[in-house]
């Protein structure tokens, strides 16, 4: 024995756990004996079914053991424990915590004086897999591995939370009225009793490094008063309404079960969540985006358990089921906890950003371009989602350097924000594979773009209408332009194949963008080995450098010389075509949308596995602001 | 099963031949472990590093808490390679000296039973009577030189290091070597001089280099103190963590005791598993009179 004054009192309540007669005498003799709790513990209160049949001479402890209403027996140790000016070790309940648990439980109170109740982290004896903080879901989450606990934070404060064992400070036991319990339940009591604390100051502990091997329902480890207990509560503790949110919202409970979420399964495959909610029910370029990607990462189904998230509607239009039977699709909702989120588009406000976050350790975007923010500046969405973005993401993707370069020059991104160009297909089978069996539609000119001003596809028709008038000029992308050698229709009306056939039957395709991420179309045509005019850019050094494909693409960069370069095109005339391939080793294969999705994967994996948790807490304080 | 051994030494004066026994050891006990060793010298500066063959290597490291400093300098040369093996086996080149049947009990199907659990294995040592140290009480504990427990255990302990700081305990004064407010327990002061310096703990067991305590050889005294310390706090530490200490002979009767394909499940008291060892078995007294019958 030491000597020293004992530490703490020790409440048990086995009241309801059957542990009576020599099963009480075994009980305490372990709490003496294997948990070494004898020589530190000073007055031992026993609440029991029945005293009569209990030998407690020689079990180590000074015991007192006591029969009736738990609740009234509890407030009676916490007031001989605040008279001896002794913190009290609850335990409710067949379980026996270390000496070793409790000096570490009472430690926390060294750390901050209105520290007014420590919990251990509890684990299920034959797996010893934690339980979950409770947050008020219908369905508890599952178990936690013990290796998320190196992750979380060495305490968290929590609102009130009754649990099968916790320490209660002296301080407080001196403050808290002990007879207004009676006629309560010993849950509702004591978690009167913990609110009552609250409203004196004192918070709640729970310290994740600390973990009791306890043999109980989880009901039982974390008890919940009846509901009318509850409402007393609420009735005269307004604040302790909203507790339940509270423990739901806890950062750290999140930021467990992400860090649960991380650890690969039994295949040694994470779940990955591919948002399609960018993409739209129809034909266009950002479905064409979208397809690949799902297309590439069906080679990576042993690296990702993946789950697809689209609208409904979008998912049937593109028959994402039955082209996707390895996948788990998820319709309109986010629902669940992933490893990662791959958005495979652009956010467009931060409600999205912060749902990824929610659900997902590690959240990537997919970068198309940076137009809207350029020509709507005053659209405030996007402006705050990339710029969170930039600094808060884990992963950022782009389309091409040329998106990389006109997004980090708006939105300069934070150095441990991990980058890739993914681009998208540069190979030419991924673009002509669907070459219609149907006869290509014989066009002369075949001018791209759509009603945004910046594709300057009106003025081009026009300037082109008027310096071929005998030839057939064909408008994907907007309607109503006139010259009667012109038809014109809008982007998303025209099937797939038929819009094949064009770009198969044009003898020039002109794509007159100022402005593009990628361009599709000029890709799409160049594997149909089509001559493609474009307006100068660096993006399309870029394209030509990375691929190896058939067509041509040649550059205009005012109306004489894109009148020059059609004329040629038309005639046969030589052109002089941006240099391809340049930019590949030799013998290295262009981009596939396999390659686009390895090169999206192995990011997310680097940041997974290098990245410690502070980067997501610091988000989620990040959004925490954003939330007020 | 991957396994890295953390052998922590001070020269080669003494115990010379553990490293060769080490690898006896693994190559009669446990052929079938995939196996890196890493050799940690307090002798040597910690800038040192030196490769000796596959998955093999030596390295320098502060003998400021003797093997404790050892160990948590080959943790941080292991980083996040840690994270890769089943199984850190903490052990000192002093592995072979005292009690030495445990040893013979390891092997992979063993240490099968304990992957993916909270679970250290190694000798369990008890004194007659329970101490407390630094508000703790203490009877049982795991002998430091020969240890295997996953890394997560490791990492949520942070370090090795359970007491730095000796001010708390000693008082210069070799008469009375241990403060009067030291956070130690009578009994466990007693059982450190008998230890040291007299006829060993009441188990008829002597350590093999106990001395008189005099000025002379206080600091010896107090850095070995200081390392009893470690070892027994360790223990503590890793019982505050949810992590069991379970002996090895004990775990070793498991494999043949249960069912194919049955799992440990939980892990009886340190008093139980002493007990219930098949060889050098604890009294059935340590059970009490109840669990005894």
């Amino acid at each position: 024995m030491t000597g020293a004054p004992a530490a703490y009192d020790i409440f048990i309540d086995l009241s309801h756990a059957g542990v009576a007669g020599p099963a009480l005498r075994r009980h305490l003799d372990r709490l003496a004996h294997d948990a070494g709790l004898a020589p530190l513990a000073g007055c031992v209160t026993v609440c029991t079914a029945s005293v009569e049949l209990a030998d407690m001479r020689d079990c180590g402890f000074d015991v007192e053991l006591r029969s009736g209403p738990a609740i009234d027996v509890l407030m009676r140790a916490i007031r001989m424990a605040a008279r001896a000016r002794r913190h009290l070790v609850i335990l409710l309940g067949d379980i026996a915590p270390g000496s070793e648990v409790i000096a570490a439980l009472i430690e926390a109170f060294a750390q901050d004086p209105m520290f007014g109740t420590s919990q251990p982290r509890f684990a299920e004896p034959s797996t010893d897999r934690i339980w979950p903080i409770p947050g008020g879901e219908a369905q508890r989450p599952p178990l936690s591995h013990r290796a998320s606990l190196p992750q979380l934070a060495v305490d968290t404060i929590t609102p009130e939370l009754p649990a099968c064992c916790v320490v209660l400070r002296w301080e407080l036991l001196i403050g808290v009225e002990t007879s207004d319990q009676h006629g309560r339940t010993l849950a509702g009591g004591f978690l009167h009793l913990l609110a009552e604390g609250r409203r004196l100051g004192f918070r709640n502990i729970v310290r994740n490094r600390v973990v009791l091997s306890a043999p109980l329902h989880v009901y039982d480890i974390y008890p919940t008063p009846p509901i009318e207990e509850i409402e007393q509560l609420y009735a005269l503790d307004s604040y302790a309404a909203g507790t339940p949110l509270l423990l739901a919202n806890l950062s750290e409970r999140r930021a467990e079960m992400l860090i649960e979420a991380a650890h690969p399964d039994a295949n040694g495959r994470r779940r990955l969540l591919l948002d399609c909610r960018g993409m739209p029910p129809l034909h266009n370029g950002t479905a064409v985006c979208t397809l690949g990607f799902l297309d590439g990462f069906r080679a990576l189904t042993d690296t990702w358990d993946i789950h697809v998230l689209a609208f409904a509607s979008t998912a049937a239009f593109h028959n994402f089921k039955s082209r996707y039977p390895a996948y788990t699709h998820v319709s309109d909702t986010l629902a669940g906890t992933y490893a990662a989120a791959l958005l495979l588009s652009q956010p467009w406000d931060i409600g999205r950003v912060a749902e990824l976050h929610r659900h997902a350790r590690a959240i990537s975007f997919l970068m198309l371009d940076a137009i809207a923010w350029d020509i709507y500046p005053n659209w405030k969405g996007p402006e705050a989602a990339w710029g969170f973005i930039a600094q808060y993401a884990d992963a950022l993707f782009y389309i091409s350097r040329f998106t990389q370069d006109r997004f980090n020059k708006r939105f300069p991104v934070a150095p441990d924000v991990g980058e890739a160009v993914t681009h998208l297909s540069l190979a030419a089978e991924d673009h002509a594979r669907s070459l219609p069996t149907l006869e290509p539609i014989a066009n002369d000119i075949l001018i791209f773009g759509n009603d945004f001003h910046h594709k300057h596809v009106r003025p081009t028709a026009q300037l082109l209408s008027d310096a071929f008038p005998f030839h057939r000029i064909m408008v994907i992308g907007t309607a109503n332009i006139p010259g009667s050698n012109v038809t014109a229709t809008q982007s998303g009306n025209i099937e797939r194949d038929t819009l094949d056939r064009l770009i198969a039957g044009a003898s020039v395709i002109v794509f007159p963008s100022f402005y593009e991420g990628f361009g599709l179309p000029v890709v799409e045509g160049l594997a149909r080995g089509r001559t493609v005019l474009v307006r100068r850019s660096a993006l399309w050094s870029e394209i030509a450098a990375l691929s190896r494909l058939p067509g041509q693409m040649c550059e205009f960069d005012n109306p004489a010389s894109l009148v020059d370069g059609v004329g040629r095109a038309l005639h046969g005339l030589p052109m002089t075509p941006l240099p391809s391939g340049v930019g590949l080793a030799a013998g290295e294969a262009p981009a596939d949308w396999r390659a686009c999705a390895r090169r999206a994967s192995d990011l997310l994996v680097r940041q997974l596995d290098g990245a410690s948790m502070q980067r997501w807490r610091v988000r989620e304080h990040a959004l925490r602001i954003v939330d007020q | 099963m991957r396994i890295v051994t953390l052998l922590a030494r001070h020269g080669t004066d003494k115990y010379g031949d553990a490293v060769a026994a080490m690898d006896a050891l693994f190559a009669r006990q446990m052929p079938d472990a995939d196996r890196e060793l890493l050799i940690v010298d307090t002798a040597l500066p910690e800038s040192h590093v030196e490769a000796l063959g596959p998955g093999r290597a030596l390295i320098g490291a502060s003998n400021s808490h003797w093997e404790f400093s050892a160990w948590d300098r080959g943790l941080r040369h292991l980083g996040k390679r840690l994270d890769g093996f089943d199984f850190v086996h903490l052990a000192t080149s002093a592995f072979g000296a005292l009690y030495t049947r445990y040893l013979d009990r390891f092997d992979t199907g063993m240490l099968a039973l304990l992957q993916g659990r909270a679970a250290a294995v190694g000798h369990l040592d008890y004194y007659n009577e329970t101490v407390t140290i630094c508000g703790r009480s203490l009877r049982s504990w795991l002998r430091c030189s020969f240890v295997f427990l996953p890394p997560v255990e490791l990492k949520l302990l942070g370090s090795l290091v359970g007491v730095a700081d000796p001010s708390a305990f000693f008082s210069g004064n070799p008469q009375q070597p241990f403060r009067a407010d030291a956070p130690l327990s009578k009994t466990y002061r007693d059982n450190i001089i008998g230890w040291l310096t007299g006829s060993g703990t009441g188990q008829s067991v002597q350590w093999h280099s106990r001395f008189e305590l005099t000025a002379e050889t206080l600091a010896l005294f107090e850095a070995k103190t200081l390392a009893i310390l470690n070892e027994q706090m360790l223990s503590s530490r890793l019982r505050a963590q949810g992590c069991a200490l379970v002996d090895a002979i004990w775990l070793a009767t498991r494999p043949g005791q249960l069912r194919a394909g049955r799992l440990l499940g939980e892990i009886p008291s340190w008093r139980v598993q002493l007990t219930q060892r098949d060889v050098d078995p604890a009294p059935k007294t340590l059970l009490g009179a109840d669990d005894a019958n």
